[in-house]
């Protein structure tokens, strides 16, 4: 009778060379492990200031950093840096960078961008929570051919999607309207997009240019009275801050209002489409990862964020007397106030 | 530390124009002129686009000083020829400057060209010198010599500056200025037109702003239309931080200690911001400071002569 006793015996060279098989394994798996990051890596974040983007870009950063398999205090160690706004502190935390052991800097925002790479310090840049990178003009061509020393992952929401979706609701839409800080560079892009997306949608665009924030609230009631059908606020410092100005207007005068920022979708916009800043960070941390790792950045092409989050606001849509179709509000990844019939 | 104290003297020494400009206009007019919130970004632009089209760091910081001179004329006519109040002419034509330097932005985009720039001067003559731009050691202590010959070239044209204004307040002209502000009757008694003195001097002012901004465009290498904000707060802090010293000094040291407070309001935010844990609140802690600096001689003044009795 063959018994297991039998099976252990004719078996045993078998059966002791795979649990050391395993064993060794695993300790080639661990020491590959070792070998790809040979040291520990210091990463400075500089932040030109502090805003919700920013804050979710540096979460998602982080967690997508562990979850490229990299150790917080092992692998890297973390420094945020913010300069409050103030270009010469940004430089001058680059300057601090450049000699404290910073071994990659990971910019967020316009402003910190073009300095970390024009003061031509060896450390890599990865930047993040970026229109788009090519306003500056040194920074590259394109997506892979790009500045030898920088990488990242830029936003450039495609606008023509949020209009198509304004035409589905409402055919009718031939004229729209968006207010544009022309001083930021990144408000010249989007409002490039929106007339280039409007143009090729056969949409007319009112554009009303502001300056300072007290005079937002009389430039809305302008643009509002100027005969739109909607008002499709692009993304800029400025309006972001007085967009609660831009809705009332929007409210008073009955104009629809969409817009790209999420929490806008809580501040009266019926429709947002906007990044998703965590996804952006996760996406930037593995381009971080792999520059750790021993790729060189002017390998890695620049990303662009892969996810957007589609918000409806239904009581705003109802308030406006917008109505928006079942199909659209499937589509969408939150949806604020009640669904009809549901 | 090495390297936060040249980033803080470097930083400071671009600086030194704009806090002798807010000292002529704060100390001697007894006005915080806003107009320099305007200047200091119109010097800025000015040498943008002129070391764009490869004028030289010497035509376009004259040409950006020249700018600044001008709208501070503008501010002191205003003043003086329309009777506008000192504080709302400043005003009116730091809010009329961001309209020109928005223009400036759109109309020619100005960009510096690095190897225009005294920076690029800087990085040249490292590679002269050093062999290379990497960082060397100083006492175990890590540092980047080209940041350090950009101190040395800054250094060089705020102590230009400064010795010209002290040299300038020793002429007739300047000794006038000085009366102007602080006792234009006597001043008038004596023949001179103190209306001309005071829009002299809020050129000067502006002038000086204007140079610091030609300065900050050539080390950073761009600058932005909302970089001028506050400038008028970071002038008042060095001049402050200058008085807290100085109060009771004759007026070479006085107008030398907002050269001094420039380098210590620097030296400060540097260390700030050369600090991990500090970093992120520069504004709040450069806030106390210059509030210590502001209390210091009330505290000495209460020291020597007992409590002040404040009139309500």
């Amino acid at each position: 009778m063959y018994t297991f006793a039998h099976f252990l015996r004719r078996y045993r060279a078998v059966l002791a060379v795979v649990p050391v098989a395993v064993l060794l394994f695993f300790a080639c798996n661990k020491a590959d492990e070792e070998q790809e990051v040979k040291k520990r890596w210091k990463l400075t974040m500089v932040k030109y200031d502090e805003m919700q983007q920013t804050e979710h870009a540096e979460e998602g950063f982080l967690s997508g950093l562990r979850e490229a398999g990299l150790r917080e205090g092992v692998d890297f160690e973390f420094v945020t840096r913010n300069a409050q706004g103030e270009a010469m502190t940004v430089n001058s935390m680059l300057d601090a960078a450049a000699v404290d052991g910073t071994d990659m800097l990971v910019t967020l925002q316009t402003p910190t961008l073009e300095p970390s790479f024009k003061r031509r310090y060896k450390a890599p840049v990865v930047f993040m929570v970026v229109a788009n990178p090519f306003v500056i003009s040194s920074v590259g061509a394109s997506d892979s051919a790009h500045h030898p020393k920088v990488t990242g992952v830029y936003t450039n929401t495609p606008i023509e999607t949020m209009l198509r979706y304004i035409l589905q609701c409402r055919p009718s839409i031939r004229r729209i309207g968006t207010l544009v800080a022309k001083e930021e560079m990144n408000a010249i892009f989007y409002r490039e997009q929106l007339l280039d997306a409007a143009r090729r949608l056969n949409l007319e665009v009112e554009v009303v240019n502001v300056q300072f924030r007290t005079s937002v609230p009389l430039d809305a009631a302008r643009l509002c009275q100027s005969g739109i059908d909607a008002i499709v606020q692009i993304e800029d410092n400025l309006t972001s801050a007085t967009f609660p100005s831009i809705a009332r207007a929007a409210k008073d005068y009955g104009i629809p209002l969409f817009s790209f920022v999420d929490r806008q979708a809580d501040q009266g916009s019926i429709m947002v489409y906007a990044p998703d800043y965590r996804r952006a960070g996760r996406q930037t941390a593995v381009q971080a990862a792999r520059i750790i790792r021993g790729e060189k950045p002017e390998d890695i092409p620049f990303g662009r964020i892969d996810k957007f989050d589609f918000i409806i606001n239904l009581d705003a849509a109802r308030e406006a007397g917008f109505p928006i179709p079942p199909e659209l509000v499937a589509k969408a990844d939150r949806v604020i106030g009640k669904v009809e019939g549901a | 530390m090495i390297q936060t104290l040249i980033i803080g003297l470097r930083d400071g020494f671009i600086l030194v124009p704009l806090a002798l400009g807010v000292f002529i206009s704060y100390r001697l007019l007894r006005v915080a002129d806003m107009t320099v919130d305007g200047t200091f970004v119109l010097g800025g632009m000015v040498t943008a686009v002129l070391l764009r089209d490869a004028a030289g760091p010497i035509v376009a910081i004259t040409a950006a000083m020249l700018a600044g001179a001008v709208a501070g004329t503008v501010t002191g006519l205003l003043n003086t020829r329309l009777g506008v109040k000192r504080i709302l002419a400043g005003i009116l034509v730091m809010t009329a400057l961001y309209s020109v330097n928005s223009s400036i932005v759109e109309v020619w985009r100005p960009s510096v060209r690095p190897e225009e720039s005294l920076r690029g001067v800087a990085g040249q003559l490292t590679e002269l010198l050093y062999g290379s731009t990497d960082a060397h050691q100083l006492f175990g202590m890590k540092f980047l010599p080209e940041h350090f010959m950009s101190l040395l070239l800054y250094a060089a044209v705020a102590v230009l500056a400064a010795i010209l204004l002290l040299f300038f307040f020793h002429t007739r002209m300047g000794l006038a200025v000085r009366g102007a502000g602080s006792n234009d009757k006597a001043v008038r008694a004596l023949g001179a037109n103190v209306p001309v003195l005071v829009t002299v001097a809020l050129a000067l002012a502006n002038g000086l702003a204007a140079l610091s901004g030609a300065l900050f465009v050539q080390e950073f290498e761009g600058i932005d239309i909302k970089d001028g904000i506050g400038s008028i707060v970071t002038g008042l802090a060095c001049v402050m931080i200058g008085h807290a010293v100085s109060a009771r000094m004759r007026f070479s040291f006085q107008l030398l200690s907002a050269v001094a407070g420039a380098l210590l309001y620097k030296l400060l935010i540097s260390a700030l911001v050369s600090n991990e844990f500090l970093s992120s609140d520069v504004k709040l802690y450069t806030a106390i400071i210059v509030l210590l600096a502001m209390m210091l001689p009330v505290w000495l003044r209460r020291g020597r002569s007992g409590p002040e009795v404040t009139e309500v």
